[in-house]
């Protein structure tokens, strides 16, 4: 081997056995699918997805209608200061709701340092791992994930999807040759077990997940 | 490395650390316990690992290519990548791009490559802060340490003596404030650290993964402190071993099923977050430009070899957490950033003019690293050519050469070796004639000495 690996590897690189794996990547083919995600029905899939979002120590709650969300929320938080300040994705989805109605006082954007209630919404959600997908762009930022105290996620149900393959088709569709700068799978609040090997919820991102999914929406 | 000290004198401390021993206790149960009922959980988790060793054997045989596309990829979307042969070539690079960034703080997600090349101490040396922002890492910087776990670098450090060091570290909070509990040391530490993180010029992380097909790296975490220091800083750096490529981000997922079940017993890692480029136009927040800084550092010389297999390591820590002398004495006997088994063999074989080449001798070859590897690594048959090395370059002392030579043709002669039985067997019955020999005299104080049984013996 030469003194630069890199350069010498590149130099030498012999294309004959490229078109084996070319064909690997336009293959894209999936590994072992666990088996515990196949779902007969939509029911089923949200029965999976709502028992790992227990594992993962987040919670979850059901509406069936797109209106009732801000109220339903609403009814989660503090009272003490009215209207309760919240941070919000600017994503029309949330935007087109009557926040204001619900007694709340949102800001749409990214959300400030200091936040203690984020809301968000999922580009998919994982029934495999209870997992969400927040997937960055001018009206996701990625930092509303991390920084608020409280993370509360707004779902349709149509967007729960089996696993992270799925997930990857539908990027693929939507997005084309290029990914979004950040795509994170979200699994749960944070946490730390840095310290005695002791589970500690709430470490530098939320202390706190919700999970809203919508039953009526399409979006 | 630590060349202060030999590893036998490094070991023998740490086997007399009484606050050592308490912290390794909580680490057995928590993860070995976890791991396995992860795996019951998961049926496919054998054929997971067939699926996933084929990924990383396909990678490395058409290594050229990879690296090629996956760069290409990284620049289509925005990025650079930095190819550094050694050490030296990555700390150069990483202070460069800060330096062009006008950078004075660091934020710093958990990197044991970063680890790897002594990184903070040459950033410091450079006049640029780096801050740690890994619970365990940050312990581990404000205590002037090494990890001593992969996966839980502050493995070694009790709750008593993390109060003692937010104290000692954190001189402008009250005096009088209560640390007594895990969650009051991590309320603490997130205070402290989210002022770092949005004073930082610039965010440096590893990566578990890098995919060919999107240019993208990922990285897997629980805290949310690696996503802050990727996203919130102007530049993010990725610093990784090449051996981190998959082809595509289906063999991602392949790999990830494995890595958070192996690591910690958990179904998935709290945050699973893959980067590809920098910010967009349109984007609201994120990185300005996106570095990949892909080290070879020896890994290279693995290839092709008979240890080459060491390459499909994906970083989870099963094999530390399996292996009775991890479990006896912890990481840092290890000298170096790799403990454990897959240490054993990464370190001698990354650094091979270093003392380490005598590291493979700390393993009873019980085999337990290579049942729970989910890449199924050889690691005993790694250890065991390491050791015939070893030996072969005449780094095996006269005295013990001596031992195995006699001990070696005694159990080739049956009669011979009942006769030996036969012959120890009243000296062990009776301790005291035991603690008379030295060299049984110092195993005895850390281990039973069983009388041993001649019938059977073939």
């Amino acid at each position: 081997m030469t003194k630069s690996f890199f350069a010498a590897l590149r130099m030498q690189h012999d294309p004959s056995g490229d078109e084996i794996a070319r064909a690997w990547l336009a293959a894209r083919q999936r590994g072992p699918i666990p088996a515990r995600t196949h779902a007969q029905t939509g029911q089923q899939l949200k029965d999976i997805f709502s028992s790992y979002v227990h594992i993962a120590d987040a919670t979850l709650s059901m509406v069936n209608a797109k209106a009732d969300v801000p109220a339903h929320i609403a009814a989660m938080l503090p009272k003490d200061a009215m209207p309760t300040a919240i941070d919000a994705m600017s994503d029309p989805f949330l935007m087109a709701m009557d926040w204001r109605g619900a007694g709340l006082d949102p800001q749409f954007g990214t959300a400030r340092a200091e936040a203690s209630v984020g809301i968000v919404r999922p580009f998919r959600a994982v029934a495999e791992t209870g997992s969400l997908v927040m997937v960055s762009g001018p009206a996701s930022p990625n930092l509303i994930n991390f920084l608020p105290d409280r993370v509360i996620a707004v779902v349709p149900l149509s967007r729960l999807c089996p696993t992270m393959e799925d997930v990857w088709a539908d990027l693929r569709h939507d997005y084309g040759r290029t990914l979004p700068r950040s795509i994170v799978f979200v699994t749960g609040p944070s946490r730390s077990a840095d310290i005695e090997q002791t589970l500690q919820i709430g470490a530098h991102g939320p202390r706190q997940l919700h999970i809203v999914m919508v039953g009526d929406a399409t979006a | 490395m630590n060349t202060a000290s030999s590893f036998h004198d490094r070991a023998a401390a740490a086997l007399e650390n009484p606050v050592l021993q308490q912290a390794l206790g909580h680490a057995r149960a928590r993860f070995i316990d976890k791991r396995e009922a992860a795996v019951k959980k998961l049926p496919e988790f054998d054929a997971l690992r067939d699926r996933a060793i084929e990924i990383k054997d396909h990678v490395l045989a058409h290594l050229p290519f990879y690296l090629d596309h996956f760069a290409r990829q990284v620049e289509a979307s925005g990025g650079q990548v930095h190819w550094c042969d050694d050490a030296d070539a990555a700390r150069k690079k990483i202070l460069d791009i800060c330096q062009k960034a006008n950078a004075r703080t660091v934020a710093k997600g958990k990197t044991m490559v970063g680890e790897e090349i002594a990184l903070n101490d040459f950033l410091q040396t450079h006049g640029i802060r780096p801050v740690e922002t890994d619970l365990g890492e940050y312990l581990v910087q404000i205590r002037k340490e090494t990890p001593s776990h992969i996966v839980a670098p502050a493995l070694h450090i009790t709750k008593e003596q993390a109060a003692a060091d937010f104290r000692a570290h954190h001189r402008d909070r009250d005096p009088s404030r209560k640390l007594d509990h895990i969650a009051d040391l991590l309320a603490e530490a997130r205070s402290v650290l989210r002022q770092e993180f949005l004073q930082a010029d610039v965010g440096i992380t590893g990566a578990n993964l890098l995919v060919a097909e999107t240019g993208s790296t990922a990285i897997v975490t629980n805290e949310g402190n690696g996503d802050l220091s990727q996203s919130l800083p102007q530049v993010h750096i990725v610093l990784a071993g090449f051996e981190k490529l998959v082809p595509t981000l289906e063999d991602a997922a392949v790999i990830l099923r494995l890595l958070a079940r192996s690591a910690t017993g958990q179904e998935a890692s709290v945050y699973t977050s893959f980067s590809t480029g920098p910010r967009r136009g349109d984007d609201v927040d994120g990185p300005r430009e996106f570095h990949v800084v892909l080290l070879d550092n020896g890994r290279s010389r693995l290839l092709g070899g008979e240890f080459q297999e060491m390459l499909r390591c994906i970083r989870c820590g099963a094999c530390l957490n399996h292996c009775p002398v991890y479990q006896a004495i912890g990481g840092h006997a290890y000298g170096w950033v790799y403990p454990g088994p897959m240490g054993a063999v990464l370190t001698p074989t990354l650094n091979p003019s270093s003392d380490a080449a005598t590291l493979p001798f700390a393993s009873t070859l019980c085999g337990r690293c290579e049942d729970v590897c989910p890449m199924r690594i050889p690691l005993p048959r790694m250890l065991r050519a390491l050791r015939h090395q070893a030996f072969a370059r005449g780094l095996v002392k006269q005295p013990e050469k001596l031992t195995l030579a006699t001990w070696s043709w005694v159990v080739k002669h049956r009669r011979l070796y009942r006769i030996m039985l036969a012959g120890m067997r009243p000296a062990l019955r009776w301790k005291l004639v035991a603690d008379l020999v030295p060299p049984l005299r110092s195993w005895r104080r850390q281990r039973a000495l069983p009388v041993p049984q001649v019938k059977g013996q073939r």
